[in-house]
Order: C-alpha cells, then structure tokens, then sequence
C-alpha cells in the first residue's frame, strides 16, 4: 500500500477558502430573507431596518462564530485523544467524556442555581464549564486506566467503558431532573437543548479563547503524540515524558470537551468524523492533522447548523440531531474496517 | 499550565558536563531487582565495550528481559547501579539520553498509516537539528537498512522484517548525534522473522558495532548468539553465570549445566565459531 501526501499548501488553502465562504455564506441564510446590501449593511453598523441589523448582530453571526470555535475545538480533541488512545475510534462522545462532562454541566446547574438569579455570568462562564471539565477530565482518566495496558489499548474495553459511563450519566441526569427546583429545571431543560442558538458575546469569548489555548498547547505537543503513536514504552525511549504528556493531553482534551458541552450541550461525532477525514488528507501527522481538523470541524458544524435551521423552517433541529445523522453510520462503517483487529 | 512545558535546553552545555568519552559506554555493577515474590535480577555485573556486539543468552525466566529493562529504564531499581558513559543513569536528562541510546522494540503496534519514512523520521525528535538534516539522515539510514525501497508504502502494511528494518533505521536516526558512540538495545529484535531476515537483521547490528557502537541484545537462538556476537552473557537464575566470547563460553558442559540439556558443539568449517546441535 502506497501513501499519498498532498502538499499541505493544497489541503489546507481550498478548505480555509471554503471555510471562509460558508462562513460569509451562512449569515446571508435563514428564515428570515435578507439581502446581500442589506447584511452587508448590518454588519458595518451603516443605515438599514432595525429588525435586519437585530437578526445579522444579535443571531447569525454570533452563531457563526460560535459553530466555528465549538467545531473545531471537538475535531482537534478527537484527534487528539484518538493519538492518546493510539485507536481510531476513540471520540469524546463514545468513549464516555462527553457524558460525564454533561453530568459535571448539570450538576453545576443544579446545585448553583439559586446563585442564577443573581449572578447569570458565573454560571455559565465559572461554574458550569469548571464542573463539566471537572466531569469530562474523571471519566478520560478513568476510561485510561480501564481500557490501557503495556501492550496497547483494548477498544473492546474502551467502547464498553464509554457505554457504562454514558449510562451512569444518564441515570444521574435523570435524578438531576427529578431533584432540581424550578429555577434549575428550567435552566437545565434550555442547556440539554444542545444547540448553537442561544447565545451571548460572553459564550462567544469563552469558546474562542478555549480554541486559542488548545490550538496553542496541543500544536506544541503534536511531534510527541506523533512519537507516542508508536507506543508507550517507544516514546519514552525516544526521551519523551510520557506520564506528564498524557495527564497534559487529558486534560486539554478534558477542557476542550467540557467548555464545549457546557456551551453547546452535547454535539457528538465531530471528533470522530473530522480526524479520520483529515488523514485521508494529510497523513497522521499531528503537525498537520491538528490544524485541518479545526478548519474541517468549524466547517462541519458550520454545514450541519445551517442545515439544521433551514431543513425545517421556520423551527429548526436541533443541530446534534443532524451530526448524529451524519456520524452514527460512518461509526458503523469504521467498526467494519476495524472488525479484524478487534 | 505555563510551567508544564520544559523544553528549551542547551544540549551541547549539558552534554559536555555528562559524557566522558573514555568511560565505558555502559558499565552495570552489583545490579539487583526484586518483585515482592522473586528475585529477578541477582547481583550483576559487566561492562561494556564500545564497538562489540553482546548477547545476553540464558533459559526462559533467567532474568534476561528484566535486566534489559532495567538500562532501558523500564523497570527502575533506585540505585546508581547502571552508569552511562561513566554517569548514572537516572541523573541524565531524559531527551539526552535518548540521543546516546536507543531501544529497537520486538514489535511495534502502530496502527496509523504513517510512512515507512516519517517512522524513520519521527527517530529526530529528540535531536537539536533542523528538519532538512533530519531528511537527510533519515534517507541515509534506510538506505544502510535496506528498506529506501519501502519509503513510501504505509507502515502498517510491511511484513514483520521489513518492518523490524524500519524501526532500527528509526533508532539508528535517534542515535546519529552520538557520534558512533551510541548504545543500542535490542529484545529478542528476531522473534518474529524469518531465517534470511534473522540473519539480515543481525548483520546489520554487526556492521553497527563495527562502526563503534555498543550493541547489547537479548536472544534465545544459542546458533545465532554463536555467529554474530563478540561476548556472551549467560544469565541462570537472575545471576550472570557465564561471560566472554562464544568460543570460551559455549561448550558441552556449560549447557548442560545451564540449560539442563545435552548438546553437542562443532566449530564451523570456515568462520570458526561453534555451531550448537540438540544430541
């Protein structure tokens, strides 16, 4: 079997120019018609109907950005835990990560919830995204230890610690709903909604300051992943330090996920999807394989967002529904790849 | 978070301060290893030589894998049993470390279709050179290893050998600034192969310790042992029971002692090293 690279100048200029048109692209879309003058008049604060300059600031650009951000902060931690892992299949989603994020998310919900009322900004920038990275960071290290050995990681026991794990959240999530008071029910019911709709210049901050550290730190970590890739025991003879590049990776990975439950809900796939694509591309070097899988994964969610409000306008899907859709059978069709080795 | 990374060294600084050129490459004095039920490792000591290749020989749990693991750091015993270039092991940094010695797995379980070659490359990690020159000496080595051919093809994809070529062109890539001097470790490096990629892989470590290098492996083969090494090490029961070169230390005796079974040795006609037959 042959390996193909592209130059990276191939892959990445055409995905970062239809990155850029989507994105202009998606803010002209949506239920309520506006025309070209009219958004570009919007967007440079110039003259134009109150309710146009409303929907171009307040709603579709915020969710632009914040599709590109969530997007592409899930496609650069499934590529990384799936280093981590050294297994293709690893994705936050399936392996549990975003469930005991969620539970973290809810749990802060429901237990500062009284706080709410009076401090709204805490809640959704301190605690909630703290409690789910807190969540998230548990169940990686957890789902680790069970499914990791000397000689390499069972993906029986991976997928099989994630279903456990997403069963436990689930159940306590349950119990969540059943305990909490109005105030958190209600807050809990609009965060499980899980979409890119609602949302607020502070999220928006949040989210893209989140994919500025892991893009920063995890590009600084891609040569040893690379390396790790060979095996536990290979990297450290190789002179790297394995023990602290793990809990390093587990944790960015951990606040990756958790930051973009807390603000998303559960969006789940993109992780899986985007790395497997982007070695198709670029090989599987993380140098290279870090960087597309942010530029695919904000394109991705950017694609499955515009998708999810105009499939059924006016209303709109939620946009987890549409990444299931896509993910769940390319899921499938990886297990069959993979049957052999299992 | 900031304080997490380290990585900015001066590498020439530090191993000015730690390499001593005349010291034996690797020297193990009274080194012993003890689990909570048995005592592995009992006492052992040797040194190496540069430029010999040795192999360490012994029966099924004589503690040959354990004392492999202990100079590779797998396994850590705490002392200061294990000097490297006349330092002990444990106070060189772990990046320097690797550019004086290198361990070539028995296999590997990469799974990503990473190229033959960025395999070969990923050996420059630890190295302080630029991107072009770890190009360079990646071409170099493969070509030494016989496996150029293969550049291009997906790892996953070679047979057991050719991927065993790969790797030690990945370790000897590791080892390129060691000047010659560096020590290679090899486990059972032929468990997996074929007759001809047995002995292609061996002559290849043969030509390294030629070059200068310290080649230290484990192997079960007593024939293979006989052939390519320039010393043995016969462990029995954790202890080196025997150690010099095969012509002193294989004889009917020796293996029926530490084996427990009987052979009988011949000298080969030509090359005069002795050749093992079960009697």
């Amino acid at each position: 079997m042959q390996v193909v690279r592209y130059q990276p100048r191939t892959v990445f200029v055409p995905v970062a120019l239809v990155l850029a048109v989507m994105a202009v692209g998606s803010i002209f879309i949506g239920p309520m018609p506006i025309s070209i003058e009219q958004a570009w008049r919007a967007i440079f604060n110039q003259e134009v109907a109150p309710h146009i300059s409303l929907v171009i600031q307040q709603v579709r650009i915020p969710r632009v950005l914040l599709c590109l951000a969530i997007g592409a902060i899930l496609a650069m931690c499934g590529a990384v835990m799936q280093g981590l892992f050294r297994n293709p299949l690893a994705d936050p989603g399936i392996i549990g990560v975003s469930g005991g994020a969620a539970l973290g998310a809810a749990l802060a919900i429901v237990v500062f919830a009284p706080m709410a009322e009076f401090y709204p900004l805490l809640l959704t920038l301190g605690t909630v995204p703290i409690f789910a990275f807190i969540g998230g960071s548990l169940v990686t290290l957890l789902v680790y230890q069970l499914g990791t050995s000397q000689h390499g990681t069972s993906v029986a026991i991976m997928l099989l610690a994630g279903v456990a794990i997403s069963a436990l959240a689930g159940a306590a999530l349950g119990l969540l709903n059943f305990y909490a008071d109005d105030q958190a029910l209600r807050d809990l019911a609009l965060w499980s909604m899980g979409s890119v709709a609602h949302t607020t210049w502070a999220n928006i901050a949040l989210a893209w300051s989140t994919l500025a550290v892991l893009l920063y730190y995890l590009q600084h970590d891609a040569n040893k992943l690379n390396a790790f890739l060979l095996g536990e025991a290979e990297a450290r003879h190789m002179g790297i330090g394995v023990e602290a590049l793990k809990r390093r990776l587990i944790l960015l990975c951990a606040a990756g996920v958790g930051i973009s439950v807390s603000l998303c809900g559960m969006i789940g796939f993109v992780g899986l999807i985007i790395p497997h694509l982007g070695r198709l591309l670029v090989g599987p070097n993380h140098n290279l394989l870090i960087p597309l899988s942010a530029l695919l994964g904000g394109l991705l969610l950017l694609i499955a967002d515009t998708l999810s409000r105009t499939l059924v306008s006016p209303a709109e899907l939620p946009v987890g529904i549409i990444t299931a859709l896509a993910g769940a059978p390319f899921f499938i069709a990886l297990l069959f790849q993979q049957r052999g080795r299992m | 978070m900031l304080n997490l990374f380290t990585s900015s060294y001066d590498t020439k600084l530090n191993f000015a301060a730690l390499h001593t050129p005349s010291a034996s490459p690797l020297q193990v004095s009274d080194l012993s290893y003890t689990t909570a039920k048995q005592t592995l490792v009992d006492q052992v000591s040797f040194s190496l030589k540069a430029g010999e290749l040795t192999v360490i020989l012994g029966p099924n749990g004589a503690g040959k894998s354990s004392l492999l693991k202990l100079i590779s750091g797998e396994l850590s015993q705490g002392g200061h049993n294990i000097r490297i270039f006349g330092q002990p092991r444990d106070i060189w940094p772990d990046h320097l470390l690797a550019q004086h010695m290198a361990i070539l797995p028995q296999s590997s379980q990469l799974s990503f279709a990473f190229s033959a070659r960025e395999v070969v490359a990923l050996g420059g990690l630890s190295l302080p050179l630029k991107q072009s020159e770890v190009q360079y000496l990646t071409q170099e080595n493969m070509a030494a290893t016989d496996v150029l051919h293969l550049a291009d093809r997906a790892y996953p994809s070679l047979s057991g050998g050719e991927k065993q070529r790969v790797h030690l062109a990945r370790v000897l890539t590791q080892l390129s600034c060691a000047n010659q001097h560096g020590i290679l470790l090899l486990d059972e490096p032929t468990s997996a192969l074929d007759l001809a990629q047995q002995h292609k892989v061996l002559s290849l470590c043969r030509q390294m310790s030629q070059k200068g290098m310290s080649v230290l492996m484990v192997l079960h083969d007593l024939n293979l042992a006989a052939q390519y090494a320039d010393r043995l090490l016969l462990m029995q029961g954790g202890k080196l029971a025997l150690d010099g070169s095969p012509n002193t230390v294989i004889s009917t005796a020796n293996i029926a002692q530490i084996y427990g079974h009987k052979v009988s040795i011949k000298s080969h006609p030509i090359h005069h090293y002795p050749v093992i037959m079960s009697a």
